[in-house]
């Protein structure tokens, strides 16, 4: 398979990135937020299984922006990777 | 328990706001993750994109578990409002309170028998008063009658409500994202 990258458009997409992945960070916050009055505002013996539920949607988040963190570092390396490959490239037509 | 539905309508509708904001910009974000296979190609890129089609899906999954659970606070709205803007009541200690006005609707019945069992026979003018002394007791005894009604039917409404929430919650099911395998994507 032909390997193919182009630097400067792969950085742009990853800015964007990072600010809709901030965005998202912050509507996990804000969703975040809104479960926790909500079970405030009704509380009954069925709270505990609503905020058992809010919990392990709070888990996933974690996870979810773990894993896009994960992602971003993919595409970092992988900027990086052919970066180096370049430089060796370079050195190897200088020498 | 403890239900402030005004306040809980207002969370509901902003949390609703959320939803839909974050439905828009993780549809962005994995747009712009996919954008990536325009200036990246080699065999890492193919892996990569198929874990964040998998991670996608994960999402998408996680707005639909959100959303079932907004419902959720959307029926306790819709059911509690018939009640009243603010519930605080101690759903296990219904049937003391029951009780309680039971003994009350009781000791009316014992004084009104008494009432009954008096010779009036003899004392026309104090008759009259006996009578109206026993019809006020009975008027508040179909009062409490009454009360014990409504409050027995605000406790079976509650009680019902909350049954029904728990059948819908049992079905709500949240499954944990797992490690996504991208460790052959470098």
């Amino acid at each position: 398979m032909k390997s193919y990258i182009n630097r400067e458009e792969l950085i742009k997409t990853l800015e964007k990135i990072d600010v809709y992945k901030k965005e998202a960070q912050l509507c996990f916050i804000n969703i975040n937020e809104k479960l926790k009055k909500m079970n405030q505002y009704y509380n009954t013996s069925n709270t505990n299984t609503l905020e058992v539920l809010t919990k392990e949607l709070e888990n996933k988040y974690s996870k979810i922006i773990e894993n896009q963190n994960m992602d971003i570092m993919i595409i970092n390396k992988t900027i990086e990777k052919y970066e180096k490959t370049a430089q060796e490239v370079a050195t190897m037509f200088e020498l | 328990m403890k239900v402030i539905t005004s306040t809980l309508k207002e969370e509901v509708l902003s949390l609703n706001q959320l939803i839909k904001e974050y439905e828009k910009v993780y549809l962005n974000l994995y747009n712009e993750f996919f954008a990536t296979s325009f200036s990246w190609q080699d065999s890492y890129q193919k892996n990569f994109t198929s874990e964040i089609e998998k991670e996608k899906k994960q999402v998408e999954k996680m707005i639909n578990e959100l959303t079932s659970i907004k419902d959720i606070y959307n029926y306790i709205i819709e059911k509690y409002e018939t009640i009243g803007q603010k519930i605080i009541i101690n759903v296990n200690t219904s049937k003391t309170i029951l009780k309680q006005i039971d003994g009350y609707i009781e000791k009316l019945d014992s004084i009104i028998q008494s009432y009954n069992n008096l010779d009036t026979s003899f004392c026309k003018s104090e008759k009259e008063i006996i009578e109206k002394e026993r019809n006020t007791l009975e008027y508040t005894k179909k009062k409490m009658l009454k009360i014990k009604t409504n409050i027995k039917s605000k406790i079976d409404n509650i009680e019902r409500i909350e049954r029904e929430l728990k059948n819908k919650l049992s079905k709500i099911n949240i499954e944990l994202v797992k490690d996504n395998n991208l460790e052959n994507c470098i």
